[in-house]
Order: C-alpha cells, then structure tokens, then sequence
C-alpha cells in the first residue's frame, strides 16, 4: 500500500472520525491523514462526507468521535477558533472575504497590526502586499476585494489563511465557478504553496483537476473511505466507478442509469436560442415539447440553476430570445411569464414560501385573483385551499397553519400547489426534492409527473444525478455556463453525467 | 400514520393562549388599571373624549404607516409631510380666490362674537330700563344716564342683529368650492410626493429609510418656503373638524362628546382594515412583507404595491396634519415635530412587526389606544396629590413633597412615558421571539 510506502511521519492524521446528524450517519470510522507539503484529492458523490469530514477538520463539527492528531499529538478540534491555533484554514466555496473592505483589510482581518491602539494602515497594507508578492500575486491591496474577479478573491482567500500561519488549507470545490484560465492560474498557485511545504486538501467534482494537481486522492462514498492512492495509480474512469458504485444496487430510489425514450417529433413548447447572461451562462440552445420532462444536469455553479430562474423572468437576461408555442416571450418579467403559464419552483424556500404567513395564504398568493376573486374572505379561501390540500397530500391539511410549521417535502407541496391553481404549460424546477427524504421526495415527484402527464412540459434543473435520471426524458448536461452534451434516446449512466459535467475543463 | 401526531399538535396549538399576540392588549389594560389608581379622576367620560380627540391625528397617520411598515418598509417623512400638507391648506387659504369665503367665516365669527356682545346689550338695557322705571323722584341727572345707557345698549344691539342678520347661516356654494380646493390640493400634492418617494424607493434598491429621509427634509424645507415661517390661518372647515363634537351623548347625568375626528379616525382605519384584509392589495402588502422575493416569484408586481403603500401613508400624512392644523386653529412651522416617531410607536406598540407581513389595522388601533392613554394618564398624574391621600406620617409627607421629582414631576413625564414603552417593546419583543421559536 502507498500509505505504508511514505517515509515521513503524517502532519494530520485522522483515525475512525465519526459523526451523526441526528438519525443520520453522516460518517462511519473515517481514516484520512495528510503528509506535509502534500496536495490531497478528496472526491465522492453529493452526500458522501467529504464536507463534513472538513468541517470536523475545520472545527464547525464539534460532536465526532474518533481521534485527530496533528504533528503525533492529539487535539480535539471544537471550534474553529481551535482549529486556528492548530493552523489548519478552511477556504470556503460561497466566498467568505468580506467585498466591501480592501484586500489588505481582508487579509489581516482580525489581527490588524496596531500601532499605539490605531490601525496601523502603512504597515498593514505593506504585510499584504508582501504576503501577496510572495504567493506572486501582484495586485493593489488598498482596492476593494469586490473590485476584483472570483480568482483573484478565491487566492486572497488563500493568502488569508497562509498569513494566519496555517500549514493546513483546505480548499472546498474551489475551481466550481472558475474559467479555464482562471482554474490554471489557480493550479500555479497551488502548486508553489506546496513547495513551500503547505499540505492541501482539495475537494472537488472535477476529476480531471484533482487528478492534475493532488499527490494523493481520497475516494469517499456513503460516510465511508474506500481508498487512498496516488494519483499516478488513479484515472478517471476508476474513480468515477467507485465514487458511483455500481455494484451496489440494493438502493432502488437511486438511479444509476436510464433508457432515454427516442425524441418525439412534436413541436416544441418552449425553445430557447442563444441566451445568454453575463458569466453565468453563455449560447444556450435547447427546447422542451408538452408532456416531455427534460434533465439539466450540472455541478453548482455551472448555469443551469440560473438558466431556469432566467426562464421564469426572475433574472434579466443580456442576449437570445425564449418562445414559448412559437410566440416570442418577454424576458425579465416574472407575472407575464406566469400568465402564460411558465412557472418556477426554486430550490430555497427561501425564496418561495412566506413561512409566518399561512398556507392558504401561500397557496393563493399567485393566482389570487382567478380562485379567490376581488373580494377575499377567509371562507372563500378555505374552500379553495381544502381540495387543494388534499390533492398534493400535504399533512396536516390545514389551510390555517403557518408555512413554516409544515416539514420540508410538505412545504414544497405547498408551493407546487401555488401553481396548480393556474394554467401550467412549462413547469421549471430546480433542486425540487433538496433536502427531502425518500418518501416526500416521491410525493413531490408524482406530482409533476401528474402535470407531465396533463400535457405540461417540465425543465428540472439539479446537481444530483439520480434525479435527472429517474425522471427525465431527456438530459442536457452543462459545464462552466455552456452545454456539453444532449442525451436522448438512448442508454445513459451516472459516470456518463458526470464526465459530461466536467468536460470542458479538460478540453 | 403521519397525519395523527400532526393533528395531535394542532390541538396543542389551539389550546395555548397565544401570549404573543395578546401582549398589546394586556399593556393596554394594565396601564389602564395603573391610571386608574394613579391618575385623578382617570375613569370618567372627560378621560375618553380627551383620549378621543388627541388619538385622533395620530391614529390617522398610524393607518398609513400601517401599510407601509407590513411592506417591511417605512416612511420617514410622515411627519414633515403633514406639516407640508397644513402649510399648503393654509397658504391656498390665503390666496385672493379664497378671498370671498374668508370673508364670509370672519362675517360669521363677527357674527358669532356679536352674539354674546348683543345678549350683554340686552341684560344692561333691560337693567337699565328697570331701574328707570323705579327712579320716582326727579333725579335728572341719574334718569338722563340711564336714558344714555338705554340709547346707547339699543343702539349696539341694533348693530349686531344687523350683522348676525347680514352673516350667511348656511355654507355657501363659493365657501364650499374654496374649502374643497384648499382641501383637496394638498392630498394631491402628498399623493405625488409620496408616488416619488415609492418610485425612487423600488427603482433606486436604495431602503425606503434613505429615499423617505430626503423626502422628510424636503418637505421639511417646502413647508418653510411656502409660509416664509408665517402663520396661516385654515379653513373653518377643518376647525371644526379638529374641535367640533359630533355628537354628545348623555350617559349617567354627564355628557360624553365624541370629537368629529374621532370619527374621521374610525373611519379612515375601517376603510384601512377593510382594504387590507378584503382586497388583492392587502394580501399583496402582507405577502411582500413577509417574503418580497416570495411574491416577485409568484408573479406579483410587488414594485407597485410598494409604490401604492408609501402612497397611502403621505395621503393619510396629509389627513393628520390637516386636521391637526384645524385643531389648533391654525399651522405654523412647529407643528407636527413630534408626530412620526409617536406613529412609529403606536404601529409597533400595538404589535406589527417592523420586519413586515404581521400585524394590522386593529393591532395599530390598540397601540394609538395605549399611547394616548398613556400620555393623557401622566398627564393627569400627581404625586403631590397621591402623597397627600397617602397613609403615610404627617412627617413623611412634608419631607416627601419637598422633594425634587415630585415638585418637578412635569419634566419627568416625558421620561417616565419612555419608560414604560421601552417596557412594553422589550416584553412583546422576547414573547414574539419565544413564539417563533
């Protein structure tokens, strides 16, 4: 074994970490260690531990078990203050730098350099522009971090935790939202911290990256590690064969491969031609017909949630046209889409459900007018809410309670429900069944096979694989903002989704 | 299987008192039972017009806000806006078109004045003629005086039925027209205003507490520049609007008078409850305040209900400042200082969340209540008085009242009065947060 092979005593070792959220086994006995001046590949699935076994790391999981030693000696990590003073640094994916102050006030957040018990600004921007130019990083500290593209932020970010002094840093999907050439630039970046002797651990879907720049990769799947080796060992295809597991099949809810039916000939519901929005996604043509479900699959960051928003009217749009049974649609605006009938259910509920106010209140809010009319009274609104309570399932059916009282799946039912009170030609989802578990998720995906089956087209836009293809009909994966492949009418695996989501990085 | 233990929590639910949307009310009874033991003569018919008449202005304006803080936005400048409105009211008053039916309220006030001059006329000449009639002897001088009196009482009384006789009874057609003008462009210059403080307030993504801010100095500074700091005088109209009973209502041998703004008030806040609990409207000014992206996702055009709200409120900012001005009699600059941070207090003593989607009409109609009672009750508080009725030792009274906070307990009231909303807020605010929880 490689592990046995390394001369060198391990800088972190981790034995048996374990953790539960709640009923969950998030964790069951993982060993993981890091040597120092290594860059280590940590990839799985969606669920498979690789953020919590960094946030145990990271000290923001203060209830493990099993042990972590660093430099031989054994440390319990409960807060992430702890984890500072063991010098590990967590780079978080949703960037964490605070936009509104400068890169210098950024990178000695917290430990400005005082001077009589005022910031010393002279010296403090003269430490960051020396820790910077060290890392060869050659910008204008006294500018606003916000003034500078993700790249730029995401290695200030870096520099940040090496200027606390950390020999730790682990990187969490860092590349997900970066071009080509900004992920290159990123690789140099990384590749001249490890000589100066700082380990890595880097988490990412993108196989091709982890396997370009780690020295060793960690494979995890279900809470369990199932190796370590040397990338040298690895390629692409093993990886994904064992982060996938295709042997297992016992797990029927979790679809790992599809027959695709044959692409009908009708005409399309809604067509989409070059849209186009800023960075998020460029030269999108696709096209949905009635009664047809079509799967966009993609890691975070990579467009496709966006698109669907873009669909809906919710966000603007910089360039294409969208045409819905051959009529051009007005972009950008939410209640004409919703008049004709093209509709978004969003993945935070955040954004779809008022949780103090009540469900009946939830459930008209988009087509007051239609069910309730100009006058509302309680009454009338009961009577329209009842059936539809009970026609999505949703327990208790009580139009009275707040939103928020209800469970997860229930309160999507709740807004899948907001729109079954109106006509609904194109039904867009995204990350409809996040956070759900196997029952309620089948409920709610009953429901938009019942709106599939009554002529609707649905665009179900996800980062989890089995979704798209347990449901769709037809799958349009997407990579950095661009399409990378169409899959119709033909036999499609999870591996296959997930090369597709990557490609254009390695191209 | 899952449906029972929900159902099961339902029960439980219901069964609880909800303590959290109750706590307005029981502030309001316990200051209530406070005052009555406290303040001197707090539970009588004089408290409740009293409470009436200076409620009034403020529950107008706090309708308003109502609207615009269940947005989970707010206006600043409902107090400057008023102001504005008055000063507008007054100066159109005071323009030549206005002149005729100026004339006819002074004709009428001369009139009403001469009245009693006329009634005093008539006691004197009446004495007068009596104690002629009993001057038996030749007393020239004295009989010659009297004639004087009488001469001159008959001639004063000749004058003023002449006047009240000239002074037109009823409203004419021109006052009536001039009244309505005066009236009605300073609503029209509140809703544009208020039209600009929505519009830029949703295009701009600016706060509403920036965008109204500047609207509140610069209808600060147009008040200022439209009277040039002088007084105005208003119409009758709003005069007796503002002072005026509607009517008096005879209980228990003592008359009990209920102003005419306090029917105004009424009014206003059920046209307010019933648009928002019974229109598309008000369920939309609900939903955006508790989820504005919610609501855009739904397809509701939440930038023109915000729009609509800030409208709403400088309307009914123009209502109470005019009415106030009426009750005063006049307005001049330093009207209405105090009047935003008062509605501000009603809307959330009463209840409404600042946060936007909770609360309404009848909780506001609680906290303009609270706050007047409050202020009404400390006003009508004496401790020099409650010392004096006191059990305690002739000796500890004497040392007792010549003590600094019971001599100068006028200028503590305003402390006092922040007291206990500070006491009120902080109790509602933790029951609200334990009720979320």
């Amino acid at each position: 074994m490689p592990d046995t092979a390394e001369p060198l005593p391990p800088l972190l070792d981790c034995r048996n970490i374990g953790v539960r959220f709640g009923g969950v086994i998030a964790l069951h006995g993982v060993n993981f260690d890091i040597q120092p001046g290594e860059v280590h590949g940590l990839v799985g699935c969606n669920g498979a531990g690789k953020s919590t076994l960094m946030k145990v790391l990271a000290g923001a999981v203060p209830e493990y078990t099993g042990e972590i030693k660093i430099d031989g000696q054994l440390v319990r990590l409960h807060s992430p203050r702890e984890a500072l003073t063991q010098r590990i640094a967590m780079v978080y994916q949703e960037l964490s730098g605070i936009g509104a102050l400068t890169v210098a006030e950024n990178l000695c957040l917290g430990r400005q350099p005082t001077r009589w018990g005022r910031i010393d600004w002279n010296r403090m921007n003269r430490e960051a522009a020396a820790s910077l130019a060290e890392l060869d990083i050659q910008i204008n500290v006294k500018r606003r971090l916000d003034s500078y593209p993700l790249v730029i932020r995401q290695m200030v970010e870096i520099a940040r935790g090496l200027h606390s002094g950390a020999r730790i840093l682990i990187l969490d999907e860092p590349t997900s939202a970066l071009s080509l050439p900004e992920a290159r630039r990123l690789f140099e970046l990384i590749a001249k911290l490890k000589i100066r002797g700082v380990a890595m651990v880097f988490i990412s879907h993108f196989i091709e990256d982890v396997l370009a720049i780690c020295d060793r990769v960690t494979i995890l799947r279900d809470g369990r590690r199932l190796q370590t080796k040397r990338s040298s060992e690895l390629n692409r295809a093993s990886i994904l064969h064992q982060m996938v597991g295709e042997e297992r099949e016992s797990a029927a809810d979790e679809k790992t491969e599809a027959l695709l039916p044959a692409a009908g000939t009708t005409m399309p519901r809604l067509a989409v031609k070059n849209l186009r929005q800023g960075v998020r996604f460029q030269n999108i043509t696709l096209d949905v017909k009635p009664g047809e479900c079509l799967g966009l699959y993609g890691f975070v960051g990579a467009g496709h949630q966006e698109l669907v928003h873009a669909l809906a009217g919710a966000i603007p749009i910089d360039a294409g046209e969208i045409t819905l049974d051959g009529h051009r649609m007005r972009t950008g605006d939410v209640p004409s889409a919703v008049s004709k009938g093209v509709v978004l259910v969003a993945a935070d509920r955040a954004q779809t459900l008022a949780r103090r106010a009540s469900i009946a209140h939830n459930a008209t809010l988009a087509h007051l007018k239609r069910t309730v009319g100009s006058w509302i009274t309680g009454r009338k609104e009961l009577r329209v809410c009842q059936p539809l309570l009970e026609r999505v399932g949703c327990r208790p059916p009580n139009p009275k309670l707040r939103a928020g009282a209800l469970s997860g799946g229930n309160q999507q039912k709740v807004v899948l429900a907001k729109w079954l009170l109106g006509p609904i030609h194109v039904l867009l989802l995204e990350e409809p069944t996040r956070g759900m578990d196997v029952h309620a998720k089948a409920e709610v995906m009953e429901l938009v096979a019942q709106q599939k089956r009554n002529g609707a087209a649905i665009i179900l836009a996800t980062t989890e694989p089995e979704l798209v293809l347990a449901h769709a009909d037809r799958i349009v994966t997407f990579a950095r903002g661009r399409i990378t492949r169409e899959f119709s009418g033909q036999r499609v695996t999870k591996q296959d989704l997930m090369h597709c989501a990557e490609e254009s990085c390695s191209n | 299987m899952t449906a029972k233990p929900a159902s099961l929590d339902l029960d439980k639910s219901r069964r609880r008192i909800d303590w959290a949307s109750l706590a307005p009310l029981v502030t309001l009874l316990a200051i209530m039972v406070v005052f009555g033991f406290l303040a001197t003569e707090f539970f009588s018919l004089g408290t409740i017009s009293q409470t009436l008449k200076r409620g009034s202005v403020l529950a107008i304006v706090a309708t308003g806000l109502t609207f615009v803080l269940l947005c989970a936005e707010i206006d600043l400048s409902v107090g400057t806006m008023a102001l504005f409105s008055a000063c507008v009211c007054g100066v159109i008053w005071a323009q030549p078109f206005a002149a005729g039916a100026r004339e006819i309220q002074d004709q009428r006030k001369t009139a009403l004045s001469l009245v009693d001059k006329r009634l005093s006329a008539e006691r004197k000449l009446d004495a007068a003629i009596k104690e002629r009639d009993a001057l038996t002897d030749a007393n020239d001088k004295q009989r010659e005086q009297l004639e004087k009196t009488i001469r001159e009482s008959t001639e004063v009384i000749d004058k003023a039925t002449a006047a009240i006789d000239q002074a037109p009874a009823s409203r004419t057609g021109a006052e009536f027209r001039s009244t309505a003008v005066a009236i009605a462009i300073p609503f029209l210059v509140a809703l544009i205003l208020g039209g600009v403080s929505g519009t830029l307030t949703v295009s701009s993504g600016l706060p509403s507490f920036i965008i109204t801010l500047a609207m509140m100095y610069m209808a600060n500074g147009l008040a200022r520049f439209v009277t040039l700091s002088q007084k105005y005088d208003v119409p009758q109209f709003l005069k007796e609007l503002g002072n005026a009973p509607l009517a008096k209502l005879n209980l228990f041998g003592r008359t009990l008078e209920i102003p005419q703004s306090a029917v105004l008030a009424a009014v206003v806040m059920l046209v307010a409850h019933v648009v928002l609990q019974h229109t598309r409207f008000g369920r939309y000014v609900y939903m955006i305040g508790g989820n504005r992206q919610a609501a855009r996702l739904a397809g509701v055009r939440t930038e023109r209900i915000v729009i609509g709200s800030l409208m709403i409120c400088a309307v009914t900012a123009a209502c109470g400042g005019m009415v106030n001005a009426g009750r005063l009699e006049s307005v001049s600059l330093d009207q209405n200082a105090d009047l935003l941070l008062e509605a501000v207090a009603c809307v959330v003593l009463g209840g409404t969340s600042l946060f936007g989607g909770e609360g309404g009409i009848g909780r506001t109609a609680v906290g303009v209540f609270t706050f007047t009672i409050l202020r009404v009750g400390l006003e009508a508080t004496d401790p020099a008085r409650l010392i004096k009725y006191s059990w305690l030792s002739q000796a500890w009274k004497q040392e007792l009242l010549k003590m600094s906070w019971v001599t100068q307990f006028d200028l503590l009231r305003p402390f006092l009065l922040g007291i206990v909303l500070m006491l009120a807020l902080v109790i509602h605010g933790r029951l609200v947060r334990k009720h979320h929880e």
